[in-house]
Order: structure tokens, then C-alpha cells, then sequence
């Protein structure tokens, strides 16, 4: 895309401002407008790659994926609080989990591997989107039934 | 990474390719020009060493690979073929990058102009720099930042004189509102003098005054702000540009880091940088704006008059 958003001086001013130039969007130039739709179509593009496979809810009532999974969000929510991480974590932590069993879907899971992806899933989050990192061992210890070695993850 | 299917052989790495020759050390491991077997092409291999008993793949990795996939089919960004799982010799894990190959960088190709006298023409200076402002622009537009800017992480084709930023393990993703990063990014003597101030919510500004420094070493072929520590560093930013103050950069004396400094006047950037033509002089002082959201964007800075006379048909 050419065009650029960085350029509004919003981005390094206050919310408020932000606010207040979405609350008037008459002021907006013309080709303000046509920025922010090109920006839109380029954040929904990159949304329908990130997405599983079709018909993947058929697939996680068929092998009995729900409850195991909503055990697993929980553990989640849990290291959130615990090691102070961001909310976006969690949810980037679901998507990848989700995203890889649809791709994957083979069809004897058992929950130990869920918990083993789920390590490995919260992990690749943290190293991607916040500054500093925790080891493999540091995420097992809120939750896990037995220690996976870091070899395994 | 090749699925695994019917009929797709995956070859490992050491069967895929031939090592030929070392050329070079990234953010992590080593990198070395190869030939692919099967088809004969020629390509980097950047190896990263997993140590299996710690936490895998670095983050700078993972960055580096994600915001890749996304930036690839841009002209002016490195272009990442594949990922590949190896061994080495101690039969340790390895993963390589495995890159499109560019003969030279902007570090090297500036070092090549080293008779007294003897300067890189202002055209290809143009070229090159309207080529990173575009390829800067590309990554700000899908909300990357590099944030380790330098002439050795600009890697250039010598014949047809193309431009590709590279090595974005230190490179991630901005959302609204920005969240605080890490400090300790940067080489030297391209930090944004927000970044060493202490500032941790920092923007695509930070790119763009790495991008200022580089315009005046390609005129000059010296670095224009050569600080041995951050004290250093903002003292030489300080001695040309003069001394910052509430009046120039709003917030100033707010920021993490800020001391009292020794009081500066500005000086002309011509007296820094002799030999650029006036538009490329105003281009360069409005990369180099003290306040971060007053410094030009990538994308303006396409759009200025230095830039008129080019052709940019092939760009």
C-alpha cells in the first residue's frame, strides 16, 4: 500500500485527540477517508489469514475439543494475571492455539498434547509481543500436571 | 516451511544446499552465501542456533520470520524464500533463514568510495535514498518497525544499483495505543535522540532519523553522529543541532534521561554536510526534527521536491 496512516499526528498525540477527530468525521480530508479504508481492507486481509480452517467448529464438537479447550483458556487468563501480561496475549495465545489444531486436525488428541500446544502457544506469544520473556519452566509452574521438559515444547 | 505431502520430498538443509562461502554475522548466528541443489540459484542462509534445553527459537526470530512473511513482496525488503530445521556438526539443532542473495550492503558499498575526494555520485545517492523511504514507508504502512537502521543492515544489488532493507530481528509491530518497548535497541550512532533520552513510547520516527543519519553518510561517508556512549552520542547531536529545550521539543526536560547538557546553539547542517544540494538540506533537517511528531514521515519524505528529478520508473 502507499499510502500511510503514521502520517495523522494523532499516533503521537494523546487518545483524546484521537477522540475528538473521530467524533467530527466531516473534518476528515477526503483522502484521510480513502487512508483509513485502504488501512481497514489491509487489517482484514491479514485477519482472513489468521483464521482456521472452514468448518473447524464441526471439528471441535466431533472430537470433543470444547471442554479441554475452555480449561485451557482458563490457564491462560491465570498466567495472565500471574505474570502481569497483556490481554492481548491471551488472545493471540487462543488464535494460535486454534489455528495450528485446525490446520493439524488429526483425530486422537488427548489432553496432554493440548497442554504441551498450549505451552508452546503462550510461549511464541510472549517472545512476539512483549519485552521481556519467560522461560518454558517460569510458564509451567502456574499449572501443569508434570513438567514438560523444554526439549519437548 | 514445505508441507509434508504425497510426492513432496523434505529435504534438510545440508541436503538442500551448498555452503559456500561465509559472509557475514546478523542480529543472532552467522550467514552464508549458498547455492540451492535443485535449482542451482544462488541464496543466503542466516543460521540460528536452537539450544533444545532452553526456550527454542529466539523472539528476534520469530520476529523477524513473522513480520518477513508479511513484508516480503515488497521491492525494498529482503525477501525470505524459506525456514529450515538442520543439524550442524555436533549434531545440535540449527534453523536457517533462507534469503535471496544481494552482493553488497550500504556499508561496504560507501567504504568502496575511499580516495580522497572521491564521492558517491548524487544521483545514486538520490536513488538509494528515495528506495529506503520507500521501502521505510512500505513497512510503517503495515505497522512495522524496524528500529535497527544502519548502512550494514541495507543490502544493495551493486549492478543494478536496488536497495533492500534487511535484518528485522530487532523489528515488530505498533498498535494504537503504543506500547512501551524495550530501550536498549539501536545501534549508536543512529538512535533517535528520544530513544537516548529514556523515552519508551516511541514511534516510526525513530526509523526515520536512523534514515536522516544514513542521507549524510552517503554524502559525506562518515557518520554524522559517531558517539561511543549514549552521554557521547546526544553530545554530539547536541554540538550540530543544538542543545534541546522546552522551546524547540515540547516534553524535553520531562523525559527519563533528561540531565543538564552544555548550552549548544545549532549549527547550519551544510557546515555537517557539504556538497548537498539545498532540497536535499531541508529533506535532511526535517528527518532530523528534535520533536518526533514533527519529524517528516516516510512517506512525505517520497513526496519531496528532492526527489522531482529522479526517474523513478524502475523503482
Amino acid at each position: 500500500m502507499d499510502n500511510l496512516l503514521c502520517d495523522e499526528v494523532w499516533l503521537s498525540k494523546s487518545a483524546n485527540t484521537f477522540e475528538e477527530v473521530i467524533s467530527d468525521p466531516v473534518a476528515l480530508k477526503s483522502y484521510e477517508n480513502e487512508e483509513f479504508e485502504e488501512v481497514f481492507a489491509v487489517c482484514l486481509e491479514k485477519e482472513v489469514l489468521c483464521l482456521p480452517e472452514p468448518d473447524y467448529t464441526k471439528y471441535l464438537h466431533y472430537n470433543n475439543f470444547i471442554f479441554p479447550s475452555c480449561r485451557v483458556i482458563q490457564w491462560f487468563i491465570k498466567c495472565r494475571s500471574h505474570f502481569n501480561l497483556s490481554f492481548g496475549i491471551v488472545f493471540l495465545t487462543i488464535n494460535y492455539l486454534h489455528r495450528f489444531v485446525s490446520i493439524c486436525q488429526c483425530n486422537d488428541w488427548e489432553y496432554w498434547m493440548l497442554e504441551l500446544l498450549s505451552i508452546a502457544c503462550l510461549s511464541i506469544a510472549i517472545k512476539l509481543n512483549e519485552i521481556s520473556g519467560l522461560s518454558l519452566h517460569e510458564i509451567q509452574v502456574t499449572n501443569c500436571h508434570y513438567i514438560h521438559h523444554s526439549l519437548f515444547i | 516451511m514445505e508441507k509434508t505431502g504425497a510426492g513432496v520430498v523434505v529435504l534438510s538443509a545440508k541436503e538442500a544446499f551448498e555452503k559456500l562461502e561465509k559472509v557475514g554475522e546478523g542480529t543472532y548466528g552467522k550467514v552464508y552465501r549458498a547455492r540451492e541443489k535443485a535449482t542451482g540459484k544462488i541464496v543466503a542462509l542466516k543460521k540460528t542456533r536452537l539450544h533444545e534445553d532452553q526456550d527454542g527459537v529466539p523472539p528476534t526470530t520469530l520476529r523477524e520470520v513473522s513480520i518477513l512473511r508479511m513484508l516480503s513482496r515488497d521491492p525494498h525488503v529482503v525477501s525470505l524464500m524459506d525456514v529450515k530445521q538442520g543439524q550442524n556438526k555436533e549434531g545440535k539443532t540449527v534453523l536457517y533463514l533462507v534469503f535471496e542473495y544481494m552482493d553488497t550492503d550500504l556499508k561496504k558499498f560507501i567504504r568502496s568510495f575511499d580516495q580522497p575526494g572521491q564521492n558517491i555520485p548524487p544521483e545514486t545517492i538520490k536513488s538509494l535514498m528515495y528506495q529506503l523511504c520507500k521501502g521505510i514507508a512500505f513497512c510503517h504502512g503495515h505497522g512495522i518497525l524496524h528500529r535497527d537502521l544502519k548502512p550494514h543492515n541495507l543490502l544493495m544489488d551493486r549492478k543494478t544499483m536496488m536497495l533492500k532493507i534487511a535484518d528485522l530481528g530487532l523489528a515488530r509491530a505498533f498498535t494504537v495505543p503504543i506500547k512501551k518497548y524495550t530501550h536498549e535497541i539501536l545501534t549508536l550512532w543512529y538512535r533517535a535522540p528520544e530513544v537516548l533520552l529514556g523515552a519508551t513510547h516511541y514511534s516510526m520516527a525513530v526509523d526515520i532519523w536512523s534514515v536522516g543519519c544514513i542521507f549524510a553518510e552517503l554524502v559525506t561517508r562518515r557518520a554524522l553522529f559517531p558517539g561511543d556512549s549514549e552521554l557521547q552520542q546526544l553530545l554530539h547531536i547536541f554540538r550540530l543541532l543544538g542543545t534541546p529545550n522546552e522551546e524547540v521539543w515540547p516534553g524535553v526536560s520531562k523525559l527519563k534521561d533528561w540531565h543538564e547538557y552544555p548550552q549548544w546553539n545549532s549549527q547550519s547542517l551544510s557546515t555537517a554536510v557539504p556538497g548537498l544540494e539545498e532540497l536535499g538540506l531541508d529533506l535532511l533537517s526535517q528527518m532530523l526534527e528534535y520533536e518526533p511528531s514533527k519529524r517528516i514521515s516516510a512517506k512525505k519524505a517520497m513526496e519531496h521536491a528532492y526527489f522531482d528529478d529522479l526517474d523513478k520508473r524502475n523503482l
